[in-house]
């Protein structure tokens, strides 16, 4: 390209009065060549100090990682209880949702072991073994804690003031618990750390408070009997007779009778670490999990095992069993006593058949099992996983498949296999048309979205399918990570980008994969693998071009270490079956003198691309791949990243390892450069305006200092406008689209980022996230929770009869009296019948014209309701049937049509939106097929949701496709026809 | 000698391709019944000793085992050797073996059942029940089963009646009163074999009969237990239970079974409380209720075929074993049970079974298991209760050939105390934890060896069952050459040579063999003759072999026509004598050879070893030595008597009734024989652990040593000094004795009596001691300096400085001295120079050093001064030659 080449120098050489062009002299030259910043930054300098640094507002979407207490279920199953650091949230069975959380008062004691945040969490919860609605916990700040959770109040606090691990009780003891603490040592490791955390100390510690401390908001014990000293605990139990008190700790079992505490424990040597213990529910044994993964059932418990011979190792009569090769994390015997579950890091649920040793399974649960609660009242038995990802997955006993999840974001960092810690390889990405973030999650070849409006996983994304678990003593797998992931504009199309470091040749695997946004279902498909894309080297930049365009002008381009500029583009091929076939082929690739290209970026409108390589900035025209101009700055050898900046893509911002560069492509000149005393994590532009965010990592020396430091620049100077701090560091930050999701002021700073601690958090100008239920302490009204599953709902589904009997409290509130009006189902059908749209889009409309639900309704509505919807059944199925036309009416349901409404109900009904509420049927709003049901989903309140935002219209109106498409599109009789068949064959 | 440590060139044999045989079958005695009253306590009964220990292998023979403790109670190392190898027919197997006492009265005053009170059945697959001899080693009668092949013998607790499983489908009946055999009768046949036979309970008779109604015939002690119903297990995938008094089938119990296919209880036992338990082909073990004939609990306790099974000796604990090859162990556990909700699920007993462990202690199918003190299924109130400090002995054996023995104790004993282990190979004893231990086989007849060297001809004999190979030697190249390790073997060949491969038609296995010093002789001997080869060499090096026909008729002369199959046999180093001690009667011959042209000629027969002594105990202890010198004298007469005409007298000194009246024979066999080097004394030793000496120059009884405390395993003359008798013993002790001075020389008693223990300890008993012959000669010619002796086992090779005290502390530096030992020795066949003394230069420590690189040996010798052969038979190379064992892929295997 003679003429590029040519025309580059023409450029550089126009750069070069504005850019200085002597490397040696570049620093001062740079000052006196644009006396504007120097004069303001010397001014600045004062500036700065006056500027405070505020605190940003930010709020984190994550849970705190799964904790160590497993899940408990009230005793008449509608609830379960799940620790989250300080606090114990309620979550109802049915839904999944947080009903209520029970946090103690913060730091309700003065002198308290703890000042650091961490200390108070809950490290054990039970149920109170007399009063069903007592929760008791114990925190790792000593205190055990009587709550009433159906009030949601705190009864009681009584201190250990040492660290609690276990908790146990019985009924056989009134008002005692047995305890394991910490216990205090003088010994000290080579560290310098007291061993308290491996000494601990197993004691029955009575619930009465002291006499003396009655008034005082924390109590003491009156009672504590030291029943012996163990290893750092792993369990801690009391038999279901309450004749044995059980604590495994280390290598040993510590067996004690409870009727003879002074005896203290017998212990009994097991080969391997011990990690779980459970009772069996009625015979007098337990089994215990080891970290070879061996199971062991110890038949110890009885008169013999108390006999005392010091000195003798004793051993106890076993049952091994074996399937787990790896650590056994949880186990849990059935009500019946007749199975035991056990789970570990495989992600595999093993249920034991004990009389007969045979096994079965629910593999690929998803992420290592923590922990493992049965839910049987009466019904049928479900078993409540609680996930290493600090997800809770039920899973069914007698499908023993997996009934229903409860899942946030699952950003474990224990188990994110050890990422590299370079912030750019964390993916983090908006996609505007689903409003979700998409983030890394728990495992590193997949992805999840979540929806932050409605604070819920929408779903998950495995990018690269790979084995999780690897042998136990081999060095573990190696997985492939996902590195990059950028979205087109229209949201259509996502690029991923994952490598996975091989052993052998010891270069990486790199895979782009570009992905298809499915509409209708909502989701993400895999168009084109691209594998190797820049050979045996890394992907250091990629880009959608953005812009509103045709399919045929969408481009992506990406860089690689192996020097070239690749642009790829969209190739449709007419198949004889489908139509168009769509898919990504490589279109062009360019190579910038023999340098490496580190970061590619596009101008907002798409027209120009711009890379850095090394210390230059090369500008192609992308049509032509023309290089229209080269921006040097010696000064900064290596720019890590750029990117244009504000809506029209004047400015050019360049960032290298501590500099900031603006260039200002009109005039072509650098407009300033900014020098950080520290190196820059990210700078992050302003999605519309002509502003931009320096991200910088601040030594702190306090815990509670912040860490991160945020600049916030404006174009005209190099001198910071704000300066915010944020507690924590950022491993990957994102701007948000001001049209997203998030409700902030368009011009100021919407963020999302992933911190060091593996926690996403959202920040900003005025964040404010819709307070999420139950995040507070609610009492929980006794009605919220008669409502189980019947048969009924097995066979209709639960939606089809939207929450007959309780409606939730807060949707009912203000519900717009809506007459009936007939004329609306008469127009739905005020068409010629092959235009009418198939069945299944009218049935919602028909069935929302004719029923206005209404709350209060006495018995008698439902009965109604049944009636009507038949009513308007019979001459939608007509069409389907033409031989029953004459039939009439009476109220004789043969089996015929019987198996028609089953049938229809099956298809129709349960398909709707699930627990769909009234609100949104009376609005009448009605969404066409196409659009993802969440963006106006059942959560979306006024306040959360302003009504302009879901259409995703942006201000510039450049970037985003309104998501609702045409009528045309929703409902063309030829497309429906189609959809019709399929749903029918 | 102690600046430059000595080093031996040690021919390392790994070509030498004996292969032991599977193990089929193991049995221990059982112990007496109580008595009904209860009266003589049997809770208070302690431990009973270490009982002998029979081992049924696959090509016939029966090794009869002893436990080695220096009393029935205390650890041994070495734990069961074998004392004596009862030689089956060739070809034969054995498929079951039997212990049964011949009275339970006298086996009820004795601490250990004793070898005299036991008699010793097996099957081997055919019709044919056999009886053994123990004593004499040999079938005493047989009895056809009237029913086909024999699948399964069990004897009745009151050890009266022993039960054959026949292949037609009855069980039948043989009394075993009286000391004899015979049909007792027969019950009902069903259609299918009877794989396994298992005793019900005895039940005790609470009054006299007033009519004596029940079988008269018997003894009124034994007849305080009736028996009551056997169970057996079928091939058509049930078990049986039989009404003993009318022979009827009560129930039928079936087992699961895979459509198609029947399923074979392989195994059944019996519980004293009456629970059955069963293994079958479907590795499932079963509990059955006797009562109701019902199952109990069931266990998918193997992946294949359950083929064996043993109750531990308290009843609370079963033992199987199979085709998986794995033990598995269930336990009895007592479930105190919550009051608040009990589970329907689960029965109501007080206890249940459960499947607690599973231990991996072979390599290929486990055919047969055993434990120490046996289980006798007895009522629960006559149950025997054992203390539980010291820890019972699972035995197993299998196609492995080895027998493993395990610690057992269960996990309930840790609680009241420290339990031993008498195998003494861990602190732990229980059988979760505890280390199981192979036993070594031996390759010979009682423990002696099937590799014999020829030292001037170069040549290493083998015995195998029906036939024996030889193979020679290489020269060993000058010393110049061997320094040159690495250029040195690959370019010579493999420095040996098979040169003699020779089946024999023999009615037996083959007993013992022997090669003449100078190559030209070769003795075997199966149990019924003994053949004599004279070889020639041919021109490729071959040998070819020429029988001597009438040297059995000779014999037989001499022995007035009693069989003349050998024990022992022996050439004297100058090659002129055979010294061939007889299997039956254990005479010790003396031929001699003869030069060419003459046929051998017997020149005198000792019968010293059939005199029964004056014992006290069943030992001949060192105090009555002197006294009954008269005694001794006797018999050197006698010698003399029969010197002049060897011939004549031999003709009437018949087998059975010679001039020793009845009354003082003894049945022995003599095991071990040991020529001096200088050719003028012979040692002999039989397995009633009495050693005699022979002067061969005078032709004469020398006298006799007194009996030992275990039987000799190792016996050898000094070169340096030739009346020095050296003896090994099998607890791994050690004597010196001077047969000139008839004494226990006096040089000798610091080091026989402070033998260390790390020696002592071994967990291989000693199988052999050899001296370098060089080393007579002033140490020229050796490395080793005189009076240097080379004890071996089965997995190590102990020098020992007879003259020096033991350096304490001896074995400490061991392990970091073995770093030195030249990694060239792997080179299989080949010469290496290998330094015994192992880099350590402590003078102290010099004595009882060990090499333990070589195993499992077979044979150690000198072929000439300062050059050693080594026999190796590694464990891979014979069990290379088995069917691949069972195998189940598992997780992680790749």
């Amino acid at each position: 390209m003679p003429v590029a080449v040519d025309r580059t120098r023409a450029m550089t050489a126009s750069v070069v009065p504005d850019s200085p062009l002597k490397p040696t002299q570049d620093a001062p030259n740079n000052d006196a060549q644009t006396p504007n910043p120097r004069k303001r930054r010397k001014a600045k300098g004062k500036e700065v100090e006056e500027l405070e640094e505020e605190a940003w507002s930010w709020k984190s979407l994550t849970d705190s990682s799964a904790s160590r207490v497993p899940p408990i279920f009230t005793r008449d199953g509608s609830y379960f209880f799940s620790a989250a650091g300080p606090s114990v949230k309620i979550h109802s069975v049915a839904t999944g949702e947080v009903v209520s959380t029970l946090t103690p008062p913060p730091n309700s004691v003065s002198g308290g072991a703890g000042t650091s945040q961490h200390t108070d969490t809950v490290t054990a919860a039970i149920l109170s073994p007399h009063n069903p609605f007592q929760l008791i916990t114990g925190s790792q700040d000593g205190y055990i804690r009587t709550w009433d959770f159906l009030d949601a109040s705190l009864l009681q606090t009584i201190s250990i003031s040492h660290p609690i691990f276990h908790l146990a009780a019985h009924e056989k003891f009134r008002e005692y618990v047995f305890v394991a603490t910490a216990r205090s040592t003088k010994k000290k490791t080579k560290g310098g750390v007291a061993t308290a955390e491996d000494n601990v100390t197993v004691s029955r510690v009575s619930l009465i408070p002291k006499a003396d401390c009655t008034g005082s908001a924390v109590h003491i014990s009156s009672e504590t009997i030291n029943v012996g000293k163990t290893r750092l605990t792993s369990g801690l139990a009391v038999s279901p007779s309450g004749a044995w008190l059980v604590a495994t700790a280390g290598h040993k079992a510590y067996v004690c009778q409870t009727g003879d505490l002074k005896a203290g424990f017998t212990k009994f040597v097991s080969p391997e670490r011990l990690t779980c213990l459970a009772f069996h529910p009625s015979e007098e044994y337990f089994a215990t999990g080891d970290a070879t993964g061996c199971i062991r059932l110890w038949y110890c418990l009885n008169e013999s095992a108390t006999t005392k011979t010091p000195g003798v190792e004793k051993t106890a009569q076993t049952t091994t069993l074996h399937w787990h090769a790896h650590a056994v994390s949880s186990l849990s015997f059935t009500a019946n006593g007749a199975y035991l579950l056990s789970g570990g890091e495989e992600a595999v649920l093993v249920i034991w058949q004990l009389h007969t040793g045979k096994k079965e399974y629910v593999p690929r649960v998803g992420s290592p099992i923590l922990h493992i609660a049965l839910l049987s009242t009466g019904g049928e038995e479900e078993y409540l996983l609680s996930l290493a990802d600090a997800s809770f997955v039920f899973i069914r006993a007698s499908s023993l498949k997996i009934s229903r999840s409860i899942a946030r974001i699952k950003l474990d960092p224990a188990i994110s296999y050890d990422r590299p810690s370079t912030s750019s390889s964390v993916p983090l990405a908006v996609h505007p048309l689903s409003s979700t973030l998409i983030l890394p999650s728990s495992h590193p070849s997949s992805l999840q979205t979540f929806a932050p409006s409605s604070s819920k996983l929408v779903s998950e994304l495995e990018v690269s399918p790979s084995n999780r678990v690897s042998r136990r003593d081999d060095k573990p797998l190696q997985p492939a990570r996902v590195e990059r992931v950028v979205l087109s504009d229209s949201g259509d199309w996502m690029a991923t980008v994952d490598t996975r470091e091989a052993e052998d040749p010891p270069r990486p695997e790199v895979y782009m994969k570009i992905w298809q946004w499915d509409r209708k279902s909502g989701f993400w498909i895999l168009n084109t693998r691209i594998d190797r894309p820049h050979g045996p080297t890394r992907l250091s930049g990629i880009a959608f071009r953005p812009g509103l365009r045709s399919q045929e002008g969408l481009l992506l381009a990406t860089v690689g270490a192996d020097g070239n500029i690749k642009t790829w583009r969209i190739r449709s091929v007419k198949t004889k079956s489908e139509g168009v076939e769509e898919f990504w082929v490589a279109r062009s690739s360019l190579r910038f003198r023999a340098e490496i290209p580190s970061d590619v970026s596009w101008s907002p409108d798409g027209s120009l691309l711009a890379v850095s390589v090394g210390s230059h900035v090369a500008i192609y025209e992308p049509d032509s791949n023309t290089l229209c101009q080269v921006l040097t700055c010696p000064d900064c050898p290596s720019a890590s990243t750029l990117q244009f900046l504000g809506a029209s893509g004047r400015y050019l911002l360049v960032n290298g390892p501590q500099d900031v560069l603006l260039w200002d492509l009109v005039s072509q000149t650098l407009r300033w450069r900014h020098r950080s005393p520290v190196a820059i994590n990210q700078v992050i532009a302003h999605p519309t305006e002509e502003q931009f965010a320096i991200f910088e990592r601040v030594q702190s020396t306090t815990a509670d200092a912040p860490s991160t430091r945020v600049s916030i620049f404006q174009t005209g100077s190099s001198v910071p406008v704000a300066i915010r701090t944020l507690p924590f560091r950022l491993r990957s930050t994102i701007s948000v689209p001001p049209t997203g999701f998030l409700p902030t002021d368009p011009s100021g700073f919407a963020l999302v980022g992933i911190t060091e601690a593996w926690s996403v958090v959202v920040f900003g100008d005025d964040i404010q996230l819709p307070e999420e239920e139950g995040a507070s302490a609610h009492g929980i009204t006794q009605d919220a929770s008669v409502r189980k599953r019947t048969l009924f709902h097995d066979i209709f589904g639960v939606s089809a009869f939207a929450d007959l009997t309780s409606i939730p409290g807060p949707s009912t509130a203000p519900i717009p009296t809506h007459a009936w009006d007939g004329k609306e189902a008469v127009e739905i059908f005020d068409a010629p019948a092959h235009l009418l749209p198939p069945l299944e889009s009218l049935f919602d409309s028909v069935m929302d014209s004719f029923l206005a639900a209404r709350p209060g309704e006495d018995e008698e509505e439902p009965e109604q309701q049944r009636e009507d919807e038949m009513d308007v059944d019979e001459p939608a199925d007509e069409d389907d049937r033409p031989a029953k036309g004459g039939a009439p009416l009476d109220r004789v349901v043969d089996r015929q049509e019987m198996h028609g409404f089953v049938e229809l109900f099956m298809n129709y009904a349960i398909k709707a939106p699930p627990s769909r509420p009234p609100p949104v049927q009376a609005n009448g709003i009605h969404k066409p097929n196409g659009i993802p049901p969440h963006l106006n989903g059942p959560r979306a309140t006024p306040k959360s949701t302003p009504k302009a935002n879901p259409n995703g219209a942006t201000p510039n109106g450049h970037a985003y496709t309104p998501s609702r498409p045409p009528p045309a599109d929703a409902s063309p009789a030829s497309t429906a026809g189609k959809k019709r068949k399929k749903s029918l064959g | 000698m102690v600046e430059t440590p000595p080093t031996l060139a040690v021919h390392r044999c790994r070509f030498v391709d004996f292969a032991p045989s599977a193990v089929t079958a193991l049995a221990f005695p059982p112990l007496p019944l109580p008595s009904v009253k209860g009266k003589k306590a049997a809770t208070s009964q302690g431990f009973p000793g270490f009982g002998l220990l029979a081992v049924g292998r696959a090509n016939g023979n029966i090794e009869l085992c002893e436990w080695t403790g220096p009393n029935p109670r205390s650890q041994a190392p070495q734990a069961w050797v074998v004392r004596k190898t009862l030689i089956g027919p060739y070809p034969s197997k054995v498929e079951s073996l039997a212990l049964t006492f011949r009275s339970s009265r006298r086996a009820a005053q004795e601490e250990v059942p004793s070898w005299s009170n036991l008699r010793l059945f097996s099957a081997g697959g055919g019709s044919e029940l056999v009886e053994w001899d123990i004593e004499k080693g040999n079938i005493k009668r047989t009895l056809a089963s009237q029913g086909g092949p024999i699948w399964s013998i069990s004897p009745n607790p009151a050890s009266t009646i022993l039960a054959l499983g026949c292949e037609d489908g009855a069980v039948r009946l043989v009394s075993l009163q009286y000391d004899e055999l015979n049909h007792l009768r027969r019950l009902d046949r069903v259609k299918s074999r009877i794989l396994s036979i298992a005793w019900g309970p005895p039940t005790p008779r609470q009054k006299k009969q007033p009519a004596a109604n029940a079988d008269s015939d018997s003894d009124d002690d034994e007849e305080d237990w009736l028996d009551s119903w056997l169970v057996t297990g079928c091939s058509d995938s049930s078990l049986r239970k039989w009404d003993f008094s009318t022979g009827r089938a009560l129930d039928r119990m079936g087992t699961d079974k895979v459509r198609g296919e029947r399923t074979l209880v392989w195994a059944v036992g019996v519980l004293g409380e009456g629970t059955i338990v069963s293994g079958d082909s479907m590795g499932i073990v079963k509990f059955w209720d006797s009562k109701t004939c019902t199952q109990l609990q069931s266990f998918q306790g193997h992946a294949a075929d359950v083929l064996c099974l043993t109750v531990g000796p308290d009843g609370s604990v079963v033992y199987t074993s199979g085709v998986d090859q794995k033990v598995t162990q269930f336990s009895y556990v007592k479930t105190s049970r919550s009051s608040t909700d009990p589970s329907p699920l689960v029965s109501r007993a007080t206890g249940r079974w459960v499947q607690s462990r599973s231990r991996r202690l072979h390599s290929h199918d486990v055919r047969a298991l055993a434990i120490w003190p046996p289980y006798t299924p007895l009522p629960p109130s006559h149950q025997r209760h054992y203390p539980t400090d010291i820890a019972p002995v699972l035995v197993s054996g299998g196609l492995d050939m080895s027998v493993v023995t395990t610690p057992a104790a269960l996990p309930t004993a840790t609680l009241s105390g420290k339990i031993m282990n008498p195998l003494s190979t861990s602190t732990q004893a229980t059988f979760e934890d505890a280390y199981h231990r192979r036993l070594a086989y031996s390759s010979g007849f009682s423990g002696t060896s099937a590799v014999h060297l020829a030292r001037k001809a170069r040549l290493v004999l083998c015995t195998r069952e029906a036939g024996v190979t030889v193979w020679r030697l290489a020269k060993r190249k000058p010393r110049g050459d061997d320094l040159d390790l690495g250029a040195d073997i690959p370019g010579q060949d493999r420095g040996w040579e098979r040169v003699l491969d020779m089946d024999l038609n023999v009615q037996t296995n083959l007993v013992s063999g022997a090669v003449s010093d100078d190559g030209r002789w070769i003795a075997v001997s199966d149990w019924h003759e003994t053949k004599l080869f004279q070889l020639s060499e041919e021109k490729n090096g071959d040998l070819k072999p020429k029988r001597i026909r009438d040297f059995s008729a000779t014999l037989q002369s001499t022995l007035n026509g009693a069989s003349t199959g050998a024990s022992s046999l022996t050439f004297t180093p100058e090659s002129s004598k055979l010294l061939l001690a007889t299997s039956n009667s254990a005479i010790v011959l003396v031929v001699d050879l003869g030069s060419e042209g003459h046929s051998p000629r017997v020149l005198r027969k000792f019968e010293q070893h059939r005199i029964r002594d004056n014992v006290v105990k069943g030992r001949l202890v060192k105090g009555r030595q002197s006294s009954p010198a008269a005694n001794g004298d006797s018999d050197v007469e006698m010698g003399l008597q029969n010197e002049g005409a060897p011939g004549a007298d031999g003709a009437q000194a018949s087998d059975d009734d010679s001039d020793l009246e009845d009354s003082r024979i003894v049945r022995t066999t003599i095991t071990r024989m040991a020529v001096s080097p200088d050719g003028q004394w012979l040692a002999t030793s039989d397995d009633r652990r009495r050693t005699h000496i022979f002067n061969l120059d005078a032709v004469q009884h020398h006298g006799s040593l007194p009996t030992f405390p275990q039987p000799v395993h190792a016996l050898a003359f000094d070169p340096s000094a030739p009346s020095t008798l050296v003896l090994g013993f099998a607890d791994n002790q050690l004597e010196v004795y001077d047969v000139e001075a008839r004494q226990f020389p006096r040089w000798a008693r610091s080091l026989v009596n402070g033998v260390p223990q790390r020696f002592t300890h071994l967990h291989d008993p000693v199988l052999g001691v050899t001296f370098d012959p060089g080393s007579g000669a002033e140490g020229e010619g050796s490395p080793l300096p005189p009076k240097t002796a080379l004890f071996w086992g089965a997995t190590w090779i102990c020098k020992v400085m007879l003259t020096e005290r033991i350096g304490y502390s001896g074995f400490e530096k061991r392990r970091r001295g073995k770093r030195k030992a030249p990694e060239a020795s792997a080179s299989a066949d080949g010469r290496v120079e290998v330094s015994l003394e192992e880099g350590q230069q402590e003078v102290q420590q010099r004595n009882f050093k060990l090499v333990t690189h070589y195993r499992p040996l077979l044979f150690v010798d000198f072929v000439a001064p300062g050059e050693l052969v080594v026999v190796e038979r590694p464990l891979v190379d014979v069990l290379a030659k088995l069917p691949p064992a069972y195998f189940k892929p598992k997780y992680g295997a790749t």
